[in-house]
């Protein structure tokens, strides 16, 4: 059943409140159709028939953590694709990984949104590529337990592939059925996780990174929550690493700490001071 | 009911015999049904309770308000504004105040609904909090009871940064009736003529709004007299048009040039002798040109 439940603007206003604190996602009142339409199938499930109720389910039911992380799976939008914006993938790999490796040292990289896992594992190609992918360490999260699953299962279809290069089918990516499967040693080489960025702790407990991807999720986010993810992020760069953000994103209208530099076209946030 | 179905279907039970009108026996299963070990399962008796007015039920309702499960806390307020008596009111006073802010919200909610007049001052003191949503809560739980003749505090809210406060604080005042509402929004506009929100509230068709319109169109200078012809083109009713008309014979400038270019721009046939006299006749050869548009359009 595709039933839409009336969502008020004083019960969007507490929703979308705690939505926003919990994930980050930020619904504006022209949004309020559309957050019903999202939310009113997980109520519905739930045996709701008002969104108030519901609410009052994702802030005090027993169960709450698991409701919201279902919800969760329903409002973000998972959309990516192998091969997509990859001069920044290139560029992070020569720049910052390559030397590291050369100096000796084994350098992290973190995908800090990576959805279905198209953006690890066409990183891990490129390092693979240039025989690096043994040598560096790849880390893969995101808030959706969903496209987790599926990143861990490594099976894609469509339009995840509508990017491909030559010469990667065969390679790194086998025919199966209707679809691809990725080589079992890319999807090794990846070690997903679980993380919400508004989590502090849960991202401090990752370590440091010579690279952060994190592409192509900041723009559902407010300002307030963009210029606190983007602190947490630098946090966790080492000294000279890079922080990578969509090329339709910018964090130049929040002063951070990390200098913007272009190299071949693709700007990267470095963090210049320890 | 407990102890025969699943939670589900005891909570759904319940929510479903809030719905019915009373009987006896339904009542004595809800009350039971307060104390069930499901908290969704006093949820909504607590709901279906406060809906059929069970005064038996309203001390064991108020201890709820202690209840571990925090929806029930909710509920309980919810069903409290439907009950008669002092300690309805008082719990609700207290809970108005609580740190919780869903708690808090409930109360307000709960408040506006009791209709009583006590809660006005709690609620007028809840438009200034620090939250958008708890604002928010408030200012609907004041117009539940209605606004009476005191506008200030829904004229403050129309410049609130939340723009969810400001579109629900501007839809009330734009409903009001009465002379008060509509000077209110000609005085808001005339402070700030470009913003299109206060031309939509405006043009509210309420009875005797494209009146009161036209009397300000009367010494309405430029933007003004822009804003105020555009409510009016919005408004859609027989009084409105003809307030239009009456604003292109207006003595005022700035008021038939702004008429006649939103008549021009209408093309009515009706309106058309009106133009044609204006773009042969009128002092101004800007309004003669505006008029005049019509025809070659
Ligand atoms: C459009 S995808 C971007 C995927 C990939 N980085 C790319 O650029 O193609 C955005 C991802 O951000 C994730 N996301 C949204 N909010 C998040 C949060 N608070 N913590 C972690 N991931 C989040 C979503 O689950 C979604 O998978």
């Amino acid at each position: 059943m595709n039933a839409t439940l009336p969502l008020s603007p004083q019960v969007f206003a507490i929703l979308s409140g705690l939505i926003e604190e919990r994930t980050g996602i930020r619904y504006s009142e022209a949004d309020r159709e559309l957050l019903a339409e999202r939310v009113s199938p997980r109520a519905i499930e739930r045996g709701f028939d008002s969104l108030l109720d519901y609410y009052y389910c994702l802030r005090y039911d027993a169960d709450a953590g698991a409701e919201l992380a279902l919800l969760v799976d329903s409002l973000v939008v998972n959309e990516t694709y192998f091969f997509r914006e990859a001069d920044a993938l290139r560029v992070v790999r020569d720049l910052v990984l390559a030397p590291q490796i050369e100096a000796g040292r084994r350098p992290r990289l973190w995908s800090a949104a990576c959805s279905t896992g198209e953006e690890p594992l066409t990183q891990a190609m490129l390092l693979d590529a240039e025989g690096l992918l043994t040598r560096t360490e790849l880390v893969a999260s995101d808030i959706s337990a969903r496209a987790l699953e599926r990143a861990r299962r490594g099976f894609y279809r469509g339009r995840a592939l509508r990017a491909l290069p030559d010469g990667v089918i065969g390679r790194w990516l086998f025919p199966e059925d209707d679809g691809v499967r990725a080589a079992s040693r890319l999807l090794q080489a990846v070690d997903y996780r679980r993380v919400n960025l508004l989590d502090c702790a849960a991202v401090e407990a990752l370590g440091t990174f010579d690279v952060i991807l994190c592409r192509n999720a900041l723009i559902y986010f407010g300002d307030e929550r963009i210029k606190r993810v983007v602190a947490t992020l630098s946090a966790r760069l080492a000294p000279n690493g890079c922080l990578v953000i969509g090329v339709a994103e910018s964090l130049l209208r929040f002063d951070t700490a990390l200098a913007c530099q272009e190299h071949r076209g693709v700007f990267v946030y470095r963090k210049t001071e320890p | 009911m407990s102890g025969h179905a699943s939670a589900r279907a005891r909570a759904t039970a319940c929510r479903t015999l809030g719905q019915f009108p009373t009987h006896p026996e339904i009542n004595v299963r809800l009350r039971e049904a307060l104390s069930d070990v499901d908290p969704w399962v006093r949820y909504y008796a607590c709901q279906a309770l406060g809906r059929i007015r069970d005064e038996f039920s309203t001390s064991a309702i108020v201890a709820l308000l202690r209840d571990n499960s925090g929806q029930v806390q909710v509920a309980a307020l919810e069903a409290l504004a439907r009950l008669s008596g002092p300690e309805p009111l008082q719990a609700l006073t207290l809970a108005s105040a609580s740190e919780d802010p869903d708690i808090q919200r409930a109360a307000l909610v709960a408040l506006g609904i009791s209709k009583r007049h006590e809660a006005r001052p709690i609620l007028q003191r809840a438009l200034g909090a620090g939250e958008p949503a708890t604002r928010l809560v408030a200012l609907s739980a004041l117009a539940e009871l209605g606004f009476s003749d005191d506008l200030r505090p829904l004229i403050g809210l129309t410049r609130d940064p939340d723009a969810a406060v400001r579109i629900a604080a501007l839809g009330f005042l734009s409903s009001e009736v009465g002379q008060a509402a509509s000077s209110a929004l000609l005085d808001l506009l005339d402070h700030e003529p470009t913003r299109d929100d206060l031309v939509v509230a405006l043009a509210r068709p309420i009875a005797g709004r494209a009146d009161t319109i036209l009397a300000a169109l009367q010494s309405a200078m430029e933007p003004l007299a822009v804003a105020l012809v555009a409510a009016l083109s919005r408004m859609n009713s027989v009084e409105a048009a003809r307030a239009l008309e009456s604003a292109l014979l207006s003595p005022n400038d700035a008021s038939r040039r702004a008429a006649a270019a939103a008549l021009s721009a209408r093309g009515e046939l009706a309106e058309k002798p009106l133009l044609e006299r204006a773009a042969l006749t009128d002092r101004d050869p800007e309004v003669r040109r505006l008029a005049a548009a019509v025809f070659t359009q």
